[in-house]
């Protein structure tokens, strides 16, 4: 991981289970300037291990002089979201350098953004660039309720006229047919919500005829599975054999034997991590590859994707 | 070379739910054979047609147009309350489609949502790379710029958004003083 250090300047609970982090430089230089959308992977150290999350920037692109991250403990987590919730101000924090797979199109002439929970965080700094340019855009924001919403106030403050909140508490459902039938058109939409939603919300654009490129969607969580099991993947090239436990995925275990392999979102949404698959049958987990790629059996994204035979020779 | 369009055949995208087809008279028959081809006809299907053919089907929804300033008078307003699902295809010459293929990406139309048919090429727009005006219809590859009087060269390299080919100084060695009007 291309790294750089950075220091936790201010933390605020968003949310009972959503903390924002303003990360400054920690040796005073100027951090890099990041384009709307963008994520990065922040190192986090549990024991002898290191982890890595990707976390989206969610501050103005046009203030590079901190970054915002949101960060929502999961009741699952595997020690990544808990070790940033117990820190404090003055930590050390490693981090990546910015990447993004979830673009704004310049071409489009409508931005439809549709967020579920702790989906909204990409979208915060596309907020800055809809305001400086003027950009037509509406906002859909889905949450359990107004406590559980982060950032509810300063879209309520800001945008109230672009932004429509669905709660769940009240029965409130976002309905995908309403939002995206008889857009102009141009209009493109950007999803970052639970998987299901994601689907209903893709395949609603689709029906209404909707291209492909107009459909974009960023993945903040690994799809769950209750069928992992452990493998062992054969190195072809460097001719090394390496255990995948259950607790870990091929990414993570190629780390922990020195190989840095690419990497962006690591949630399967991006495609960096891609590796060729020479022998095994894989256990597709993305949301990356179309039906007839990974009918193909041909090539594994790393961070998430498994084996479903107990080992996988592949072109590393 | 990349630049130049490459011929391809008009293909309908059922993925949308409005189809919308410009087309020159002499190659409505194209229009009727593609139709033909597909398993079902697609709905919502509107023709506009540049200069009088004959209508070999009532079925269809066309409207005829004399200049393709009033084609694209009627194109605009059907443009302008268009929504997501339209698909726009351009079919005849190559001056013809690439002219209403540019005129329709104003409205917000992605390339995704545009096919064409070229069924011509035999005379081009060409861009005067002297004084950047845009000599219509040359069939020569070689001649003088309309505008300016310079000897021009036609380039296999074809602009997208001018809708037309480069023309470069032909002899420059021997340049005589351009005719600038």
């Amino acid at each position: 991981m291309n790294q750089q250090t950075v220091k936790v300047v201010e933390i605020e609970k968003l949310t009972p289970r959503i903390k924002r982090f303003r990360l400054v430089s920690a040796n005073g230089q100027k951090l890099p300037s990041f384009s709307p959308g963008s994520h990065l992977a922040v190192e986090i150290p549990l024991g002898q291990k290191i982890k890595r999350n990707s976390y989206s920037l969610c501050s103005s692109p046009y203030k590079t002089d901190f970054y915002n991250l949101a960060v929502l403990l999961k009741d699952n987590s595997r020690g990544g979201s808990e070790y940033l919730h117990q820190i404090s101000t003055g930590t050390e924090l490693k981090i990546g350098f910015i990447k993004n797979s979830f673009c704004l199109n310049s071409l489009a002439r409508k931005y439809i953004l549709i967020a579920g929970g702790i989906g909204i965080t990409p979208f915060i700094s596309m907020l800055a660039n809809f305001r400086r340019f003027n950009t037509p855009f509406e906002l859909h924001y889905a949450a359990i309720s107004i406590p559980e919403c982060a950032f509810y106030d300063f879209l309520q403050q800001k945008y109230s006229t672009q932004v429509e909140f669905y709660f769940s508490d009240r029965q409130e459902r976002l309905n995908p047919q309403q939002i995206l039938k008889e857009q102009p058109l141009g209009t493109h939409v950007y999803l970052c919500a639970p998987l299901s939603l994601m689907e209903e919300c893709s395949n609603t654009a689709r029906a209404l005829g909707y291209p492909n490129s107009a459909i974009h969607r960023e993945l903040f969580g690994a799809e769950k599975t209750t069928k992992v099991k452990p493998f062992t993947a054969v190195l072809a090239q460097s001719e090394k054999e390496i255990k995948v436990p259950r607790d870990k995925t091929l990414l993570e275990a190629l780390e922990a034997a020195d190989i840095s392999p690419n990497y962006s979102c690591r949630a399967g949404g991006c495609g960096a991590c891609e590796v060729k698959v020479i022998e095994g049958e894989i256990d597709h987990l993305d949301s990356y590859y179309s039906p007839e790629e990974k009918a193909e059996q041909n090539k594994i994204l790393t961070c998430i994707s498994r084996a479903k035979s107990s080992q996988l020779v592949i072109d590393l | 070379m990349l630049s130049v369009p490459q011929p391809t055949k008009l293909q309908f995208d059922l993925a949308g739910t409005r189809h919308l087809i410009c087309v020159e008279a002499k190659e409505i028959d194209i229009v009727y054979n593609r139709l033909e081809e597909l398993k079902h006809i697609p709905q919502n299907l509107q023709i506009l047609l540049l200069e009088e053919a004959e209508i070999k089907s009532k079925n269809f929804n066309i409207e005829q147009f004399d200049a393709v300033g009033s084609l694209k008078a009627r194109l605009k307003e059907i443009l302008d309350r268009a929504i997501m699902g339209m698909r726009f295809y351009a079919i005849g010459s190559e001056q013809f489609v690439w002219n209403l293929r540019g005129y329709a990406r104003n409205f917000g139309l992605s390339e995704a949502e545009i096919n064409l048919e070229v069924i011509s090429r035999d005379a081009k727009n060409i861009y005067c790379s002297n004084c950047q005006s845009i000599n219509a219809l040359v069939k020569d590859n070689i001649f003088v710029c309309y505008n300016c009087g310079i000897k021009l060269e036609v380039m296999e390299h074809f602009s997208r958004l001018k809708n037309a080919y480069l023309g470069i100084c032909a002899d420059a060695e021997s340049l005589k003083e351009p005719l600038i009007k």
